[in-house]
């Protein structure tokens, strides 16, 4: 019975421990080694669940042998954003003010739909403090690094996920996404990245950062992969009428979503626009900037109004990246709140315009690829942007409408680092998401590869 | 932002709330409020007079 490697993905995994050919005991161990193995080049993880995962394991073991039913997912290691809940460990949502807290006394619940199909959890990963960032820079823990470049991030605020998919130590993660927080990671990465409907899955356990945009989301390494989490996750989610995608109708977005995309960004969104035959003239949203604005201006009010107490009482403690941003966000005036709400709805109205006339929207996810780690400014036609906030800007304008957005890796023979290309669907459409995931994963559009140390090392000896 | 002295509004808003400032707290707190009174600007302000009623939200 050979155990299989970190390439291995959900599906096959579950399909072998289920028919016994594996023990779901070896393919946790397994990626413990590799958990263990990899910290030191990726600090993925914050905290480990080893007792947990191996007594978990071993009953799916016993199960399989007695004849005994055993879930969808049953065997497949999983990691979990430190923003969830897991049972008896503490919840410390990268930062050192929780970590006085006491253990969690149940799971989150988007934990529990995992564990329910006997997937199996391996530890919480690296985060921004309070998922404020898009890069995974923390003070405390340090940095997550992205498996495919060590110098590079793999983006964040989820970074430590997508870090543990992409480097082949888990094939499932769980991470949340508020501007972009799945889809930066998943396309600095290169991986398949989701995020569902908002107020589809329960966020029940759960450390929020700003409650009306917060969404639970998951990385994998292939969109049927991402299909078998979300029917787990998503118990009201259907996928009874198939869908065709070649008769769905396409646009690539233009405007805000091109002018600050770079060559890199741009060349990926065709790649995909071409393939799923999209209209040769872009659609055009004219509040995409007004968006971007709105949604910063609801996250800062957001979280400010969250973490109160803690900036009044502890904030000492806070990393001192995040400190002053949530400071200010405590004072911001309700005036400027309610004038990015009202915007929301307004541009909500403006999207649903365009799906009277297409069934999925493509964006590119960053303007570039991943930075090497403490980047100031990239460079993007001919203009600087600040680096880490320009990380987001073609996520975030689309947060505050709430559809599903998934993510399709691009890889290129010219560039080593992946690139994502955001693909939006109207509210409550996952399935057409998927579906053209699924699609460009079998055309070969999309290349999602695990990123081993000895490639990464090649990559910089000769560079 | 020109109609709104940010430092003194930073001083006296998080007196209010209750939130001490260290001197060399206040300087960068008052450049991030500044930032996303930045941010603010770009609201069009066609949307207040369109749509007038409390916050709604509905994906």
């Amino acid at each position: 019975m050979t155990v299989p490697d970190g390439t291995v993905g959900v599906l096959e995994i579950a399909t072998k421990v289920r028919g016994g050919q594996v023990s779901a005991l070896d393919i946790a161990q397994a990626a413990l080694d590799r958990v263990d193995s990899a910290q030191a080049r990726l600090n993925a993880f914050t905290t480990v669940t080893t007792e947990r995962a191996l007594t978990a394991a071993a009953d799916i073991d016993r199960r399989v042998a007695a004849g005994e039913p055993v879930g969808a997912l049953a065997g497949v290691p999983f990691a979990v954003k430190d923003l969830f809940d897991l049972k008896g460990e503490v919840t410390i949502a990268g930062s050192t003010v929780l970590a006085a807290r006491p253990p969690a006394d149940r799971d989150a619940a988007a934990v529990e739909r995992l564990t329910r199909a006997d997937a199996v959890p391996i530890g919480a990963t690296t985060m921004d403090e309070f998922a404020f960032g898009f890069t995974t820079e923390n003070t405390h823990y340090g940095a997550a690094r992205n498996p495919h470049d060590v110098q590079r991030t793999p983006g964040g605020s989820s970074g430590g996920s997508a870090a543990a998919v992409a480097g082949g130590l888990v094939p499932l993660a769980l991470g949340t996404d508020t501007n972009g927080s799945v889809r930066v990671p998943a396309a600095f990465c290169g991986l398949f990245g989701l995020k569902p409907t908002y107020g589809r899955l329960d966020r029940r356990g759960a450390q929020l950062f700003s409650d009306s945009l917060d969404h639970v989301g998951a990385f994998t390494r292939s969109a049927r992969d991402l299909g078998a989490w979300y029917s787990v996750a998503d118990a009201g989610s259907s996928d009874a009428q198939p869908i065709d995608v070649g008769q769905l109708r396409v646009a690539r977005l233009g405007g805000w979503f091109e002018d600050n995309a770079g060559e890199a960004a741009l060349d990926a969104l065709t790649s995909v626009a071409d393939t799923l035959g999209a209209d040769r003239t872009p659609a055009m949203l004219p509040l995409a900037e007004a968006a971007h604005a709105a949604a910063s201006v609801i996250t800062y009010a957001e979280a400010g109004e969250l973490h109160l107490d803690r900036i009044r009482n502890e904030r000492a403690q806070f990393d001192p990246v995040v400190r002053h941003r949530l400071v200010a966000a405590a004072l911001l005036p309700a005036d400027w709140y309610l004038r990015a709400q009202r915007l929301r709805q307004v541009w909500v109205d403006q999207l649903d315009e365009l799906f009277a006339d297409y069934d999925v929207l493509l964006a590119p996810a960053t303007p570039f690829p991943a930075p090497i780690i403490g980047t100031d400014t990239v460079e993007i036609n001919g203009r600087d942007l600040p680096a880490r906030p320009a990380v987001g800007w073609l996520t975030q304008p689309l947060t505050p409408t709430g559809v599903p957005i998934g993510v399709a890796p691009m890889l290129s023979a010219e560039s080593p680092l992946p690139m994502g290309v955001q693909v939006i669907a109207k509210a409550n459409n996952e399935r057409i998401v998927l579906a053209v995931l699924t699609a460009l994963e079998d055309l070969g559009v999309t290349t999602c590869v695990v990123a081993s140390a000895q490639a990464d090392q090649n990559r910089n000896e000769s560079s | 932002m020109s109609d709104f002295d940010v430092r003194s509004y930073t001083v006296a808003m998080a007196e209010m709330l209750g939130i001490h400032l260290e001197p060399d707290e206040i300087d960068p707190v008052a450049d991030q409020i500044e930032r996303v009174g930045q941010l603010v600007s770009r609201l069009p302000r066609q949307v207040d007079d369109a749509l007038t009623v409390a916050p709604r939200f509905r994906p």
